[in-house]
């Protein structure tokens, strides 16, 4: 990504397929305006860049900073795909300090029937740090339909414990 | 459900035992009994609808493995447990 946010809107607008007055046409302003971005004389105005970054096709924080969004670590699924949990995976993954490894798969339809009858949660050879983990509350976010690492807690000895939704 | 060790990638278990014998009506009795007496409520009929339920995942779901455990003892050798 280019380093000015001049470079970063011409090189946006390039890639858009659009001139500097037809820039300038979609957000009310002059083709000077436009030019003097891009040569990194003058900002836009605060007030204008939401308009802009849409034009452009990228988020404002991406054309202030020039980073990529990251893929967040946690998402929302779409309304129509919460209800259905069929394929939805809780996997609670224990890394120990001793290098074993332990992955637990459940899923969601499964662990829902078990919790409707009333068993607990699950337990993972004794592990404290998951005896903190409060269920009901991952239930809850899991029923909203986030998906992605919900819980990452390291013990006192070591041990690392994620829980995450695929 | 099939329990499957390896050691060191090769295989070295694999016990195979069909879901429809461990996970049915006198199972599920025979558990209740038993999580009574460790003081866990759970009815034959609350694990009749989990074990059928258990079986139609696992029916649909083939590649499902419920419990993986890798442990690597003094000498290196690696174990990988499956239980699917």
């Amino acid at each position: 990504m280019n380093e000015t946010i001049g470079k970063r809107i011409a090189e946006l607008r390039k890639s858009k397929g659009l001139t500097q007055e037809e820039l300038a046409d979609r957000l009310n302003v002059s083709g000077q305006a436009v030019s003097k971005w891009e040569n990194d004389q003058t900002c836009p105005d605060i007030s204008l860049l939401p308009q802009l970054s849409k034009v452009l096709g990228v988020s404002t924080d991406e054309l202030l900073s020039g980073k990529q969004a990251q893929e967040a670590a946690v998402r929302m699924l779409p309304e129509e795909e919460r209800q259905n949990t069929g394929d939805r995976v809780l996997r609670i993954i224990v890394n120990s300090a001793d290098g074993d490894r332990i992955r637990v798969n459940l899923p969601l339809q499964l662990l829902k029937t078990a919790m409707d009858c009333g068993l607990e949660p699950p337990r993972i050879s004794g592990n404290s740090a998951l005896e903190q983990v409060n269920w009901e509350q991952v239930m809850a976010i899991l029923a909203q339909g986030v998906i992605g690492d919900l819980v990452e807690v390291e013990s006192s000895d070591g041990d690392v414990i994620q829980i995450r939704v695929e | 459900m099939q329990i499957i060790l390896r050691e060191n990638g090769k295989k070295r278990l694999r016990l195979r035992l069909p879901n429809a014998l461990l996970l049915n009506g006198p199972s599920a009795l025979l558990l209740s009994k038993r999580l009574k007496k460790e003081g866990v409520s759970l009815s034959y009929k609350q694990l009749r609808i989990l074990f059928r339920k258990t079986r139609k995942y696992a029916s649909t779901h083939p590649e499902w493995k419920l419990i993986e455990v890798q442990k690597k003892n003094e000498q290196g050798t690696e174990i990988t447990i499956f239980v699917s």
